[in-house]
């Protein structure tokens, strides 16, 4: 099912916004969509370490170290999903932790048609589904 | 007993005694220099400020000169049942080396006791192998003391006494000691405690006052070395080198390793130098001796402890720590550890460790010198 989500330009770049999916029955998940190099990216707002809100994190640069010397690399292509909790880092292409990957978050694929972003959802049960920026949640990434 | 195979013991403690024993070992500039301003003595060397307990040996009356002062009186001991085909020299009082506030000094003193080592007895016996030791005041001068005196060929691993500098192992700016080591595939070890009045306490809290607080608290040391160690990526660096803990027991490790690993999850980006959980290292790259083996209430609690390790034969190295009080024969660990590991415990471990080939004969002396080991 795809669930629109308007234009992407409503997701600031490099920024956290929490999206409620409403079904008929009302509000059943809630993803967290941010921007990145005008690709989107969506995860559920739930870590799957210990639940902590996704929303809250902070992208952060996937800093990595040199082999000798204290010098430390910073890929910035695709900046990492930290969890405000505990600090956990998750790939946002695989919702994989960087640690563990065993642990992985649930993502959504985002396709772009027409000016448009709509978020893919695997559920069959649900018909109806809509998508509403969760403006009183919806923060830039906070300090963890 | 029931293991009745050969024993390699990895914390054996050759004693200086009087440190003027080194004094002929030490150039000539520096013996002129002690004559000058100390009418030749030697500054004090302190070990541990708790004289009494220290002083207990495996037998009493006797001291500690008597039993380990010298490789006759040494390997007539170790040697005398021929259980133990190789025994790794550790040091005792010299432990206290990086003690010293010289630093020039400090690094001839460890010149000075290496070459002890090597004349006195590698040379005088195959089946002592050594330890290098140095002092940790000056890296580079002591990562040339491991490349001269680790080209020995009994001289099997680097040996780092209480940290001379106040920063922890992992610090980069002993990097040239890790890299020596690596260069020359030598495992280092380190020791236990080794609380003088010029180095970091045994007690991370603060100061001690009783041997009795010391000796429950003396793993503190390793803790701290092998967090610092394993955070700095020390170990990924240097891929040839191994850790050996000296002293401390084992039963501390399984905690320690939850805490961190569950921790690096979270702080991968501030020690990005660790590569992988912090327990998959120290699985690999660790290695204790199993002296003083923590006195669990039987058997089975001993099992249980092991079950906490990847590998629960592979961490224990067998050491005595002859001649210590708190000596252990291979007859004594085997009222804890299970049979099955006895193999890996007292032969296969160190083996792997110090790289003795596989089925590799056992060192032996001339039949002349034979009369020395009775």
């Amino acid at each position: 099912m795809r669930v629109s989500l308007g234009p992407p330009e409503r997701f600031p770049e490099g920024k956290l916004t929490t999206v409620d999916l409403r079904g008929e029955e009302g509000v059943f998940d809630e993803a967290v969509v941010w921007r990145w190099h005008d690709r989107l990216y969506a995860v559920r707002n739930y870590c799957s370490h210990q639940g902590g809100p996704l929303c809250r994190g902070r992208l952060v640069p996937r800093v990595t170290a040199d082999r000798e010397g204290g010098g430390l690399n910073s890929d910035g292509d695709v900046p990492l999903l930290r969890c405000p909790w505990h600090r956990w880092e998750f790939d946002p292409a695989t919702g994989r932790a960087i640690v563990d990957p065993a642990v992985r978050l649930k993502t959504w694929p985002i396709t772009v048609e027409n000016g448009n972003a709509f978020l893919e959802i695997t559920s069959t049960r649900r018909m109806n589904v809509t998508a509403a920026i969760k403006t009183d949640a919806s923060r830039e990434g906070g300090h963890s | 007993m029931t293991y009745a195979s050969p024993v390699i013991d990895c914390d054996v403690h050759h004693v200086l005694g009087a440190q003027q024993r080194l004094y002929e070992y030490l150039p000539r500039g520096w013996r002129d220099h002690l004559e000058g301003n100390s009418q030749g003595l030697m500054p004090v060397m302190t070990r541990t400020p708790f004289a009494t307990p220290y002083q207990a040996t495996v037998r009493q009356g006797e001291s500690f000169e008597s039993l380990a002062g010298d490789a006759d009186a040494l390997c007539a001991e170790i040697f005398s049942d021929g259980r133990v085909e190789r025994a790794v020299l550790t040091y005792s009082d010299l432990r206290g080396l990086n003690g010293l506030r010289r630093p020039y000094y400090a690094a001839e003193v460890a010149q000075a006791a290496n070459r002890w080592t090597t004349d006195e007895w590698l040379e005088k016996d195959p089946r002592l192998f050594g330890s290098v030791i140095v002092a940790t005041h000056l890296p580079e001068v002591a990562a040339k003391e491991i490349a001269r005196a680790g080209q020995h060929p009994q001289m099997v691993q680097v040996i780092l006494t209480a940290s001379a500098m106040h920063a922890t192992y992992g610090h980069p700016v002993y990097e040239p000691i890790f890299k020596a080591a690596d260069d020359l595939g030598l495992p280092v070890a380190i020791c236990d405690g080794t609380v003088g009045e010029h180095t970091p306490p045994a007690g991370s809290g603060g100061m001690l006052s009783y041997w009795a607080e010391y000796n429950v608290l003396r793993a503190q040391t390793h803790m701290t070395h092998v967090v610092s160690v394993l955070s700095s990526g020390t170990l990924d660096r240097f891929p040839n080198v191994r850790l050996v803990l000296l002293g401390g027991g084992l039963g501390w490790i399984p905690g320690l390793m939850w805490r961190f690993d569950a921790d690096y999850r979270g702080c991968r980006s501030e020690v990005p130098w660790l590569k992988e959980m912090p327990s998959e290292t120290f699985a690999r790259r660790v290695r204790v001796t199993s002296n003083p083996l923590d006195p669990a209430p039987d058997r089975a609690a001993m099992r249980e402890l092991l079950a906490c390790f990847e590998d629960p034969a592979a961490v224990l190295v067998y050491s005595s720590g002859f001649p210590y009080g708190t000596t252990e024969s291979v007859d004594d660990i085997e009222q804890l550890l299970d049979a099955d590991l006895l193999a890996r415990v007292c032969h296969e471990n160190a083996r792997e460790l110090y790289g003795w080939p596989h089925g590799s004969s056992a060192p032996s002396i001339p039949a002349s010198e034979h009369r020395s080991m009775a």
